[in-house]
């Protein structure tokens, strides 16, 4: 069976598919402290980032709680009958894709996996320090499909070796953020507080 | 000191509530001390210096020494009671006040794992159980067991082999309250 061809162009906004931002971002991802990571605001376009939102408004979000975290999430994307869902998984595991992330991050991914979940946290939902590090993770990624003022908490913080924070990312809607995974990729997601939502799309690339 | 209750009690009972859950054998005591005594310890409570610990991968949480209840449970009628519970001969109890308020929560590790054994836990603040803090006993294969919240209450409990206890984190609210808890282990 032949493989769709998906064009950057349909997903990213211009700005992004340009070749000196691309070789900026390139720059950036390896200069940025704790450990190598960009935030990428208005990634998507827009009214790709709308129907994300509104396919996962119709998904089925489960509680998962544990001594980590209390989150809301679904089952992986994989598992789910949306066709919008299914056709950004499928994006994501192109050649297309797989090859920008490599020329931004210099790294190189498996072509066939990706874990892919939809996530919501609501008042009192966190996610407590740890590395993300599980056998062939490579990229940890998520994207923001809501905004939340700094007092709501629910931002990543990322952490150097010292386990001080270094970084902050207050997630806005349309923001696709990932990093490096490590044994010192230490992040948190802080508490939310508050009658709002910290909705994303987000998951793991591999190892080749 | 020791509620009149627990003292007169046929201790087989207990025992035998002790070991009828097989995957945590354990057993809940409410009202265990006197009332006059809770209150005092609670009084205690608000005079004491508690120490941070902050280790962001392994817990968040203040401690501090409580004596007069150290001193009461190594009393011998306190050991003789755990003793005839558990059907073992108990001849210490060591443990710690522990103060959980917003933000503070301990993790399970693998690295961690404490050795099976018996816990004494002392909820010794009335508690919200939304606001998180509770104690849960976790196999780490999906079955856990969580300690509701219920002041002046003491909990014994065994820790098998995989079983392994945290306190959920404390959200926000919870507000400038604390939840303090004894939190010991017996010899």
């Amino acid at each position: 069976m032949q493989r769709r061809q998906y064009s950057l162009g349909d997903w990213f906004s211009n700005h992004y598919l340009q070749e000196s931002t691309i070789k900026n971002m390139s720059r950036q991802f390896n200069a940025n402290k704790p450990y190598p990571h960009l935030e990428l605001k208005n990634f998507f376009r827009e009214e790709i980032a709308v129907n994300a939102l509104k396919a996962l408004s119709q998904a089925k979000f489960s509680e998962k709680d544990a001594d980590l975290f209390h989150i809301y999430q679904t089952n992986d994307i994989s598992s789910m009958d949306d066709p919008f869902l299914q056709d950004f998984r499928a994006f994501f595991l192109s050649n297309a894709f797989l090859s920008y992330m490599t020329r931004v991050t210099g790294l190189h991914f498996k072509r066939n996996k990706i874990d892919l979940h939809g996530a919501i946290y609501s008042n009192t939902c966190y996610l407590l320090c740890h590395d993300d590090q599980l056998e062939g993770r490579s990229i940890a990624f998520m994207w923001y499909l809501s905004n939340l003022k700094n007092d709501y908490g629910g931002s990543l913080l990322l952490y150097d070796k010292k386990f001080k924070t270094t970084k902050k990312i207050i997630p806005q809607f349309n923001s696709f953020v990932f990093f490096q995974v490590s044994p010192f990729s230490f992040h948190e997601v802080e508490e939310v507080k508050g009658d709002v939502q910290r909705i994303t799309l987000g998951g793991w690339l591999h190892d080749k | 000191m020791i509620n009149k209750i627990y003292r007169l009690q046929n201790t087989d009972s207990l025992a035998k509530i002790f070991k009828a859950n097989k995957k945590l054998p354990s057993i809940r005591m409410p009202k265990i001390f006197e009332e006059h005594f809770f209150l005092n310890i609670q009084n205690e409570i608000d005079k004491i210096k508690f120490k941070k610990n902050e280790q962001l991968m392994e817990a968040r949480f203040q401690y501090a020494l409580l004596p007069s209840l150290d001193k009461l449970l190594n009393s011998k009628e306190c050991l003789q009671l755990f003793s005839f519970i558990i059907r073992k001969k108990i001849l210490k109890c060591s443990g710690k006040l522990y103060s959980f308020g917003w933000k503070d929560y301990t993790l399970l590790h693998d690295e961690m794992m404490e050795k099976p054994g018996y816990d004494v836990i002392v909820d010794l603040s009335a508690w919200d159980d939304a606001c998180g803090g509770y104690v849960t006993y976790s196999d780490g294969m999906g079955d856990s067991n969580k300690l509701s919240s219920s002041p002046n209450t003491l909990t014994l409990a065994f820790r098998g082999k995989k079983m392994q206890k945290y306190i959920k984190y404390v959200n926000n609210k919870a507000g400038k309250k604390k939840r303090y808890l004894y939190m010991g282990k017996l010899f």
